[in-house]
């Protein structure tokens, strides 16, 4: 199981490849956001992903095998990617920082 | 005293430390001023925690006076091999089967070396690494501190122009973290007439209290 934040997502009729920036899972396994990532990985799905729902900086989490690895090119430096086979992806939803909707009120009676 | 035990080794290392610390306590519990002391350390213990500084204390006492960015523009070729702290906000992050190339919109460091505003820059400078540093994470806009050797200009276009950036070879960098994004929910001038405590000199008493 692996989580992180979405770099790209490409669809095809057939299979969807999602590259993700690995990112550490925290509460409820929701990848934690931060800068503590430690480099990026595939997730290849047979199922139509998307990318327009798959967007760019969405957190997914993703349970799967390990499938061998993949060298692309960041820039001009070769970058292995492992490459995961999904069994199951969790989207997660984009609005989180919502403000506490619990208010503390101090009363003082004289 | 058995539940106080687990639950503090639940809580982990601040648990622990303030269990310790509260055994000792209620060894001679008539000194009122060592609870003092205890919430003291309490206080300082988390504040502590909270800032680790951007460079390691060993880079900073290598570090000759600072250096204006001024004269490093001017004179980086007299600069050379001289260490010293920059910071400023990155402008791209350039990967190379040798390394990566920061380039970075220069701005005046604080007290504890973060960049200050981007508009106070007074020009860009670039910092050469070794490491793979992931385009995704160093990206547009994030402040970065640097401390590392000077190590030459290297010119390059920028707009119509030749730009003469220095070139810093980096031995230590610090990404600060994003800044908080607040989410504004509700306006806050907005004045909630049903909440019970209205603010202090105008309602003291909730409605129910009139």
């Amino acid at each position: 199981m692996l989580g992180g934040m979405i770099i790209e997502t490409k669809g095809s009729p057939t299979a969807s490849e999602i590259t993700v920036l690995q990112l550490p899972l925290g509460r409820r396994d929701r990848p934690q956001e931060g800068d503590r990532s430690e480099g990026r990985y595939l997730i290849r799905s047979e199922q139509f992903l998307d990318p327009a729902i798959y967007q760019k900086g969405s957190q997914v989490t993703v349970v799967g095998r390990l499938r061998g690895s993949e060298v692309r090119s960041i820039g001009g430096f070769q970058y292995v990617y492992p490459l995961v086979e999904a069994i199951e992806i969790k989207l997660w939803p984009r609005a989180r920082r919502i403000s506490p909707s619990v208010h503390f009120g101090v009363g003082v009676v004289f | 005293m058995q539940l106080v035990e687990s639950l503090s080794a639940l809580f982990g290392r601040f648990s622990t430390e303030s269990y310790l610390k509260m055994r000792v306590l209620s060894d001679n519990r008539s000194n009122g001023c060592k609870i003092v002391l205890f919430l003291l350390l309490l206080l300082t213990y988390g504040g502590l925690a909270g800032c680790a500084p951007a460079l390691s204390r060993q880079f900073r006492q290598q570090v000759g006076p600072p250096v204006p960015f001024q004269e490093l523009l001017k004179e980086t070729e007299a600069l050379k091999c001289e260490r010293v702290v920059l910071g400023g906000y990155i402008l791209e992050t350039v990967n190379e089967p040798s390394g990566s190339l920061l380039t970075i919109l220069q701005a005046p460091l604080d007290s504890k070396n973060e960049p200050k505003s981007q508009d106070l820059s007074e020009g860009r400078f670039l910092v050469r690494t070794e490491k793979f540093l992931d385009p995704e994470i160093y990206s547009k806009g994030r402040k970065l501190t640097v401390g590392g050797k000077v190590s030459g200009v290297l010119p390059q276009p920028l707009g119509n122009r030749l730009y003469r950036y220095p070139v810093i070879e980096a031995e230590e960098l610090h990404l600060w973290p994003k800044e908080a994004r607040y989410i504004r929910l509700y306006d806050p001038y907005y004045y909630d007439w049903r909440y019970p405590w209205h603010h202090y000199p105008y309602h003291a008493y909730p409605w129910w209290a009139w």
